[in-house]
């Protein structure tokens, strides 16, 4: 396989952006939005398989100097990363075009700007390159997330500009600081400096306490489910499924390349941190009146999870929470969609305002059914393997720390439990619906009118959270064959030598 | 070392600004910030060596570290970029008023 | 493979409900029974393996990391449960075709397959993993069961779902300790640990846990309300349910787990003191029901808490008792309930107080109900007799001193006391002593005879009770692995305390049908001060509100509180780290400050603080381009010429930007509380010490870095150029660029995005000019001219224009030729281009869009385009991405990575018009037309002509001639 090919990753899709712009018909635009995902989620897939054979591939972009180019790197993880977001991505952006959305100005070629930002700020081996790829991803969100959904769109937009540009400055300080102590921003050189230099460790928690912020790490998260809920469901989704997780991917990668495999002595702060996220963003969820709402502190909650293979920091509990990762963005992908569904039919997610649908729309019920057992954890989905995972890397460490993990997360399963119940009986059951709002989902506009019988979901609508379920099942079912590579994504992380290897030769 | 100082002054005033309900007063801040993250930047490339880093003109022993001033280049640019949009924003409405919704005219239904 | 056959069955069943419904409707039940028992009879060679003293297995590994297997394995305790579920659920089924109204019933046939395949699953599972799965799928099951029983099911189906999700939550744990624990995920091989005698904590640990799920699921006290709560379901549901499935399996767990826990003293105290206690509780409630089938849960409440109790004494002999008993209890309780089905088809109500006589109409129904009471009330010579009398008797081998056993033994008395009255309150309550008048339309065989057919052939297998020896011996050897159980079952005991203790709960039981009129009351007394259905709503309305409180701190659409926790939350950690590695410092490299900087560092300061005092907004914006320029001269005291003169046209070009909003905004700041300024004070002082402190800790204490050194060094002659940091950014790093200038491009894309997303409202203010009217004569005298035109102001300055912009342009082009070299380069070559557009858009008389209307898009997806291009030429004709190509065009040496720099170059330009044409032109909008619209016509030309564009021929060009203001004749503007 020829390493030189994993820049086009990230300039594949810019190009396509640009000749968007360029060539603005709505034939191409469409075909672009959908194929190049498609593209990058195989691309990802035979890296995954590559990744077998060869763990780490890694190219000085320009064919420059090693620790003078910038690498692009590829392995397990950043492999298994690429395709879940492509794919939810592909899926996100085929809902956009059921409901018009792909219509709006641009549109097509903001998306796929966001797609060739996160595949660059997933491959890449520069800390300042990631910084600007992350600036790459985040300025197509900003117009994304004001040009879609209520009209509250753009008093959010002001919100989400300038959160994200306080939290890319304090990134681009950290990055600075980072220099200014290790003298390089190549990842590879920064194997195991936390460990040895505690000013290094500081410069590089600047670093991770950006990053933490993107990621929507209690205290840091009240942006997140402000923000998110106030676009548009297909928007939300890939939102859901890349700029968090991203954060939090590279959360991942840089802790643990500075770390070197052993957990540094911060870790009773990002234990307490985990802990309380997972809580807060259970408990939290039952406060919220819109479906969306509810589902954006369950994200919130999520991060918690995925952290918390952090937290740990055993090759076990990393693949757990590789897998809890993998496993998030598609149900929560999964069920933001299915919402969305729900809202561009009778034109509203609020909770008030919804109820009895389970007689209407069985299918559409069921699917979300099954996305809220995903979110608990219930068999048959991929949830139960994701929790299955993290309980046993918390148990498997033993001592009160396991307990506390455990107890929390247990404890998250209840509150979400309840707060989901209170969504499910809300929105399915009881009375029959009798009103709705046609045309409010996006422009937050539209009478209330009385309910057609005949109404109900497009098909077009419903698929693309069907297909994500199915993908959560198949998971469910195939644990087998994935597991391995999650748990080779993991062993990447504690053993850096194939990484350093392949950037620096 | 003074350039500390300036970084200081600097992210304090920006903060103050960033604090306040104008969307405009909000964007200054972000340009304090990103003058206080511009001399994070240098200030790494330890500003004691200060010449221009022209090869035919300086000699390498005295010139200044030329990839932090690279980093500030972009940075430069990713800021002027974004304070753009956010003035676009900030004029929507013809309110830069953050605690209010700007007024488009649209429903308030949702 | 017998197991595999089993199981594929099921699941065929299970696969072929949807389309069966469809043709059958409501007999669909008949095939399934066939399914069911063909199933069993796939089982049998597996039960007479068991039986014969082996067992069977079969496996096939699923997650060999976890070293999770799809493993089954039938022992005495698979058999028998198994057995039970299939034989029991057949019956059930054959019931439901006539209990069922007409139609197709899919929801109930299929979660009824499913209900079995999972049942059938958890008993046979061998791996502690899919153990847990089947388990969670049995809830699953029973809550889907429960929630198609109309509203109050659905909300009866939410609270069980909770109890048993809870039951599963301290699975979890106490499974991922086994493994732990013993290293492996096979239930016989973890069970067999030698652990759980070495390491009493965890094993006491562990086995808490999972008695407190099985307890859930058995519905044992705390949790057992959920039980009467699934009486909302339907009555074939409530049989299966309650005699044969969920509770079962609860019990089943407790079994299946004895051979690690059965002598674990907390095990043994927990199951039998909960187990009692809920036996009590649950007989003492059933009394006061007066809906038969509430009446029927309740019972079913307190026989499981016997058998709990028994299976916590944890004796050989206990086990034998629990597993006659729970055999009992399935063929029994499901015939009484399916019975209750009958009462209720006859009569349409299930209600005793209004209840006719049914003794008369329905004898072969009393009949029945009194044999299937009786034998539950363990009268001889009942099935149930012989069960109870094991229980009363193990209740004595009850672990600690003596007295510990006799007490068990009597309160079991007083639960066997309880027991009788209820049964008592089934038979006469139900048909004998009811007055009530209405009509009884007596019942089917099709419903009949399923529901009498497990208590009828209950009664010959009580004289015949040695036919249970075997598998009854074999399930507690299962449950007891070490030692070799000799079973033998019978009738007669001959005379023992527990058949003393019998003859006295049968005379308490007589006495109570004797003053059972004036007992009523005194039963139906409520005795418990809370009930678990309210316990569940608190519950509920508590975490509704915590869901609230926590939302409130965050509840603000706007940014600042948000900043202020990021900020606040920054200057804390980052502050304790500072404090934490300032001891550590190396010394600061020497010669780190000038002189200038200090002068500098004052300015900034002032200027800083005017942009932060300022309230009018013109001041801010000149205060804050005073520190721009203050922070260029800084840059360029640093000795970075390119971002000295980079970030000086940034700040011109921005201040223009801002000057154009400003126009379309209020002249002033809204002025802040004194609170919020003095706390944002606060904090920001506090982030500014952070912020500095960091950078003093963290930077200027190193050598120089060796990267930079080779920069320095090899750089040059490496890319053929003097100008490092241009070579590193269109080269060395271009990638960063390529990122920054598709940021740039696309945020002039962005801008136009969101403003033609904007429906209604047009971006200008509606009343702008309430500027004071100057009196003056009417129009066209010189003075009107002079207060009203803007032309008088633009001659001088569009004459300057005609020299300065060729000039710029030119300088623009010879920046961008020389970059590689010199300070210049693409972007710095692009913002002085720009300039010059500045220029132009100033020196119009009235605001009008610069150039073609499609130029700045074109221009903007060009350069992304043409950037990214150069780059695969780059990888296409050298072997890696924006690898740069070096050349010689008339002995001047270029490189592709110009080309790269073109792309910057338009990007930036697109940007800058696209923020003119946008944000400055701002002619009167025609009445109703909305940003959308103004924005489309900016960015896809012209959707209707404007006035001005016609007549424009005969006026002259601006020059220094110009007498606009004395004749009033406007000359042509530049560019048109």
């Amino acid at each position: 396989m020829n390493a030189a090919l994993l820049p086009l990753l990230a300039a594949l899709p810019l190009l396509a952006a640009a000749t968007t712009v360029l060539l603005r018909t709505p034939l191409v635009d469409r075909i672009l939005m959908l194929g190049i995902p498609a593209a990058s989620t195989l691309a990802g897939i035979l890296l995954v398989l590559h990744h077998a054979a060869e763990p780490v591939v890694a190219h000085s972009v320009g064919a420059f100097v090693p620790g003078v180019a910038i690498p692009f790197v590829s392995d397990t993880f950043a492999a298994v990363m690429i395709t879940v977001t492509s794919f939810t991505t592909m899926i996100g952006a085929l809902f956009l075009t059921r409901t018009g959305e792909d219509r709006l100005r641009f549109l097509p070629a903001l998306v796929l700007m966001l797609v060739g930002g996160v595949n660059g700020a997933l491959l890449t081996g520069d800390l300042f390159n990631l910084f600007v790829f992350i600036e790459v991803m985040l300025l197509p969100s900003y117009a994304l997330l004001a040009i879609t959904g209520t009209w509250r769109r753009l008093g959010v937009g002001r919100l989400f500009v300038l959160i994200n540009l306080l939290t890319s400055t304090i990134l681009l300080i950290g990055v600075g600081l980072v220099y200014g102590v290790v003298g390089t921003v190549t990842m590879a050189e920064l194997v195991g400096v936390a460990q040895e230099d505690p000013r290094a460790a500081l410069a590089v928690g600047v670093v991770l306490f950006a990053l933490s912020i993107k990621a929507g790490v209690v205290p840091l998260h009240g942006w997140l489910p402000r923000s998110y809920p106030a676009t548009s469901s297909g928007i939300m989704a890939l939102f859901a499924g890349l700029h968090t997780k991203v954060a939090i991917y590279a959360l991942y990668r840089v802790y643990a390349i500075t770390q070197d495999g052993t957990p540094s002595a911060w870790i009773p702060l990002l234990a307490v941190v985990v802990v309380v996220t997972i809580l807060l963003g259970a408990v939290a969820s039952y406060g919220e009146f819109r479906i969306r709402g509810v589902l954006a502190y369950q994200m919130v909650s999520g991060v918690g999870h995925i952290l918390l293979g952090l937290a740990i920091f055993t090759e076990l509990a990393l693949a757990a929470g590789i897998f809890y990762m993998a496993h998030h963005i598609i149900t929560m992908g999964a069920l933001l969609l299915t919402a969305g569904a729900i809202e561009e039919t009778y034109g509203t997610g609020r909770l008030d305002r919804l109820q009895g649908l389970m007689r209407r729309e069985w299918w559409l019920a069921a699917m979300f059914a099954v996305g809220l057992l995903s979110l608990v954890g219930l068999p048959p989905t991929s949830g139960l393997w994701g929790k299955v995972g993290l309980v046993l890397a918390a148990v498997g460490v033993g001592g009160w720390e396991a307990w506390v993990y455990v107890g929390a997360i247990v404890a998250a399963s209840i509150a979400s439990m309840l707060a989901l119940q209170y969504l499910w009986g809300e929105v399915f059951w009881g009375a029959p619906q009798q009103v709705y709002w046609p045309a409010s989902a996006r422009t937050g506009e539209g009478p209330e009118l009385e309910l057609p019988e005949t109404l109900r979901a497009r098909a077009g609508l419903v698929a693309p959270g069907t297909i994500l379920l199915g993908t959560s099942v198949a998971i469910f079912v195939a644990a087998g064959w994935l597991m391995p590579v999650v748990t080779r994504a993991g062993a990447g992380l504690l053993a850096l030598a194939p990484y350093v290897e392949a950037v620096l030769g | 070392m003074i350039l500390a100082m300036t970084v200081g002054v600097l992210a304090a005033g920006g903060v103050y600004l960033l604090l306040q309900r104008s969307m405009v007063r909000a964007v200054f801040g972000i340009g304090l910030l990103s003058h206080a993250a511009n001399f994070v930047l240098l200030a790494a490339g330890v500003s004691a060596w200060r010449a221009e880093p022209l090869a035919n003109r300086t000699d390498a022993a005295v010139a200044a570290d030329p990839l932090p001033q690279a980093f500030v280049l972009t940075a430069i640019v990713i800021t002027l970029a974004v304070t753009v949009y956010m003035l676009m924003l900030a004029v929507l409405g013809n309110n830069d008023d953050t605690h209010r919704m700007p007024n488009t005219g649209e429903s308030h239904d949702e | 493979m017998s197991l595999l056959w089993t199981l594929l069955v099921l699941v065929a069943a299970l696969a072929v409900v949807a389309p069966l419904t469809r043709v059958l409707g409501r007999n669909t039940g008949w095939p399934l029974a066939g399914l069911y028992l063909a199933s069993w009879v796939a089982f049998l060679p597996a039960i007479r393996e068991v039986l014969g003293g082996g067992e069977t297995t079969w496996s096939v590994p699923w997650v060999p990391e976890l070293g999770v297997d799809l493993a089954f394995r039938a022992d005495g305790l698979g058999v028998v449960f198994g057995s039970i579920a299939l034989l029991i659920g057949a019956v059930v089924l054959v019931y439901a075709t006539r209990y069922l109204e007409p139609g197709r019933q899919l929801g109930f046939y299929l979660v009824m397959a499913l209900f079995t395949v999972s049942m059938v699953g958890l008993v046979l599972a061998d791996d502690l993993i899919l153990l847990f799965i089947c388990w969670e799928l049995t809830s699953l099951a029973s809550f889907l069961l429960i929630a198609q029983g109309g509203r109050y099911g659905e909300l009866a189906s939410m609270r069980t779902l909770l109890i048993t999700f809870v039951g599963g939550l301290t699975m979890i744990p106490a499974i991922m300790l086994i493994i732990v624990l013993t290293g492996t995920t096979s239930v016989t091989e973890a069970l067999a640990h030698p652990v759980w005698t070495t390491n009493p904590g965890l094993t006491a640990l562990v086995a808490v846990l999972v008695a407190i799920a099985a307890m859930t699921k058995s519905a044992q006290f705390p949790f057992h309300l959920w039980l009467p709560d699934a009486m909302a379901a339907s009555t074939p549901v409530s049989a299966y349910l309650h005699a044969a499935a969920v509770v079962k399996a609860g019990i089943f767990l407790l079994m299946r787990f004895s051979p690690a826990f059965h002598d674990t003293l907390v095990w043994n105290v927990l199951l039998l003191v909960v187990g009692l206690w809920t036996a009590l509780l649950g007989g003492r409630v059933a009394l006061q029901q007066t809906d038969l089938k509430k009446l029927m849960a309740y019972s079913t409440v307190s026989q499981l808490g016997l058998i709990v109790a028994t299976i916590g004494i944890g004796t050989e002999y206990a086990l034998t008792a629990a597993v006659l008993h729970t055999i009992a209890h399935a063929m029994f309780k499901s015939g009484l309930f399916m019975m209750v089905g009958v009462v209720d088809h006859a009569t349409h109500t299930r209600d005793l107080r209004r209840l006719p006589q049914l003794y008369r109409q329905m004898p072969w129904s009393f009949a029945v109900v009194v044999l299937g009471t009786a034998s539950m009330a363990g009268v001889p010579p009942m099935l149930g007799f012989i069960s109870k009398e094991s229980m009363l008797a193990a209740m004595r081998q009850a672990p600690g001193e003596a007295w510990a056993g006799w007490a068990a033994l009597v309160v079991m008395a007083a639960g066997a006391v309880l027991t009788f009255a209820y049964s008592v309150r089934i038979v006469f309550g139900g048909f004998v002593d009811g007055r009530d008048p209405r009509p009884v339309h007596g019942t089917t065989p099709g419903l009949f005879l399923p529901a009498a057919l497990p208590i009828v052939v209950s009664v010959p297998l009580a004289f015949a009770v040695g036919l249970l020896d075997l598998p009854v011996g074999r399930a507690v050897k299962a449950a007891l692995p070490h030692l070799e159980p000799e079973t033998h079952l019978y009738l007669w005991h001959g005379f023992t305390v527990e058949l003393l203790v019998t003859a006295l709960v049968i005379a308490a039981g007589v006495a109570v049908i004797l003053r059972r009129h004036q007992l009523q009351p005194a039963f139906e007394r409520t005795i418990l001060p809370f009930d678990g259905v309210g316990v569940i709503e608190r519950l509920h309305v508590l975490s509704r509100a915590l869901g609230v409180r926590a939302n409130r701190p965050v509840e603000a659409d706007y940014a600042t509180r948000h900043a202020a926790a990021i900020i606040a939350t920054f200057t804390l950690v980052i502050g304790a780290g500072l404090l934490a590695v300032i001891p550590s410092m190396p010394p600061v490299t020497p010669g780190l400050s000038q002189p200038i900087d200090a002068v500098l560092l004052l300015l900034i300061t002032a200027s800083v603080v005017m942009v932060v005092a300022a309230r009018s907004r013109l001041a801010a914006t000149v205060s804050l381009s005073a520190v721009g320029i203050l922070a260029t001269v800084q840059i360029i005291a640093l000795g970075a010429p390119d971002v000295g003169l980079t970030q000086l046209l940034v700040e011109a070009l921005t201040i223009i930007v801002i000057m154009l909003v400003l126009q379309k905004l209020p002249l002033t700041f809204g002025s802040p509380t004194r609170l919020i300024r003095s706390s944002s004070l606060l904090l920001a002082l506090a982030a500014g010490v952070v912020f500095g402190g960091a950078t003093w800790v963290l930077t200027g204490r190193r050598e120089r870095s060796p990267v930079a050194q080779w920069y320095l060094t090899e750089g040059p002659e490496y890319a053929g150029a003097d100008n490092i940091v241009n070579v590193i950014l269109v080269e060395f790093r271009a990638l960063d660029t390529l990122g920054e200038l598709t940021v740039l491009g696309m945020a002039g894309v962005a801008i136009v995005a969101v403003l033609s997303s904007v429906k209604d409202r047009y971006l200008e203010p509606e009343h702008e000019d309430d500027l004071p009217e100057p009196r003056l004569r009417a129009g066209g005298t010189t003075a009107e001219r002079a207060i009203r035109e803007a032309w008088p102001n633009l001659v001088p300055l569009q004459l300057v224009l005609r020299v300065t912009g060729p000039l710029l342009l030119l300088i623009s082009f010879v920046l961008f030729m020389r970059g590689h070299n010199a300070p210049g380069g693409g972007f710095i070559a692009a913002l002085v281009a720009s300039a010059a557009i500045g220029l132009i858009y100033l020196s119009t008389s009235r605001d009008r869009r610069i150039g073609p209307a499609r130029l700045p898009l074109y221009l903007i997806g060009g350069g992304v385009a043409f950037a990214i291009l150069t780059g695969i030429v780059g990888l296409v004709a050298a072997d890696s991405f924006l690898e740069p190509i070096y050349g010689y065009v008339f002995t001047e040496h270029v490189s592709t990575s110009m080309l790269f720099d073109l792309g910057v170059f338009a990007a930036v330009v697109g940007l800058i018009t696209v923020a003119f044409n946008l944000l400055g032109s701002t002619p009167r909008p025609a009445p109703g037309e909305s940003t959308g619209l103004r924005v489309d016509e900016a960015v896809e030309g012209a959707l209707f002509s404007r006035p001005e564009s016609v007549t424009r021929e005969r006026q002259p060009r601006v020059n220094a001639s110009t007498t606009h203001i004395l004749d009033g004749a406007p000359p042509r503007e530049l560019g048109r």
